[in-house]
């Protein structure tokens, strides 16, 4: 008889443990996931290539009236959001060890990290909207588009930890080993994008 | 000194192997046209964009890269030479990407080669 219960059946987190120890193979929530984040990457990669096509037709970058991007407060808040994988990480690592309690603290101390973060974020997008309107330049629009669509993702991100914590609170399961998996997966894409997204937002100091 | 572990798992080489030089080309004709779009603007008249040096470097990047991934490729290969293509995972898999890259990557390489000879004598600025 096979000692490894079936994957659908790991309700404990014991049993969890030695489905995850036993894997051969990544499971199709996360292969999902990664196609997911595929299409999010072409988007963002259209997205950052529309900026640079922008200011490669434009003699002055940001126009006269438009204040430069400020260096130290983003690079600062991105720091920080890179940094919480460390928690992500650990929580993956010790759910899959059956450690759950452990799990649930990294996961809420990253999602009050990432919270803290946003936060911070939408208020200087909000004091930039009202420096710089959208509608004002082509340099606005694409700077406001992809600052959007970057915190939209880190919404995207914190809302599934919170999910994950939510439904790690009965317990741990196989299905919610995978789904943290997945979660985790698309905060580390999350994070690369937070790099991508703030170096191309401070180009125009190089 | 050995390289770490990590590195030579047989699942990164594999991947790595299959796709390494692919997106390397891909990575090459994008930036190239980043690079040549920038020459080619308005803006260049405070940025100065040199396109020869630009492609010169993502060739000669880009043909290292293709060279690895061949070299992952191959080794792959050598690992599991005792197993048939059609043999059952994860070794007749990999087997079989293995083979299926060691001879893109050499397509792969000579793309790379000829796409930046042919942007390094191209003209930039006229249409052709």
């Amino acid at each position: 008889m096979n000692a490894l219960p079936y994957s659908g059946e790991a309700t404990t987190a014991a049993a969890v443990a030695r489905v995850e120890q036993g894997r051969l193979a990544r499971p199709n929530g996360w292969w999902g996931m990664a196609l997911f984040v595929a299409t999010e990457a072409t988007l963002f990669g259209t997205i950052i290539g529309t900026y640079f096509y922008l200011r490669f037709n434009n003699l002055h970058w940001p126009p006269p009236g438009v204040p430069e991007p400020k260096l130290t407060l983003p690079l600062v808040l991105t720091g920080l959001l890179v940094a919480t994988s460390v928690p992500v990480q650990f929580a993956v690592v010790t759910a899959s060890r059956g450690q759950l309690a452990r799990a649930r603290a990294a996961l809420l101390l990253a999602a009050i990290v990432q919270a803290g973060y946003l936060g911070m974020q939408l208020h200087l997008f909000v004091h930039d909207v009202h420096e710089f309107p959208p509608s004002g330049s082509a340099y606005s629009s694409i700077y406001f588009t992809m600052l959007g669509a970057h915190h939209l993702h880190v919404f995207v991100g914190i809302l599934l930890i919170f999910w994950i914590l939510l439904r790690t609170a009965t317990g741990l399961t196989s299905y919610r080993m995978n789904g943290l998996r997945a979660t985790a997966f698309y905060w580390y894409f999350v994070n690369v994008l937070a790099l991508c997204v703030v170096g191309t937002q401070l180009s125009p100091l190089a | 000194m050995r390289l770490s572990a990590r590195y030579l798992d047989p699942e990164f080489l594999q991947w790595f192997g299959l796709f390494g030089a692919a997106l390397t080309w891909t990575v090459q004709l994008v930036v190239g046209f980043g690079v040549t779009v920038a020459r080619c603007g308005p803006a260049n008249a405070v940025l100065g964009v040199d396109v020869k040096a630009w492609e010169l470097t993502l060739m000669g990047t880009g043909i290292a890269l293709a060279l690895l991934a061949e070299a992952a490729a191959l080794n792959i290969l050598w690992q599991t030479r005792n197993v048939d293509y059609g043999g059952p995972p994860p070794e007749g898999r990999r087997h079989f990407f293995a083979l299926a890259a060691s001879i893109g990557n050499v397509l792969f390489l000579v793309v790379i080669v000829l796409s930046g000879t042919g942007a390094v004598f191209h003209q930039p600025c006229t249409q052709s």
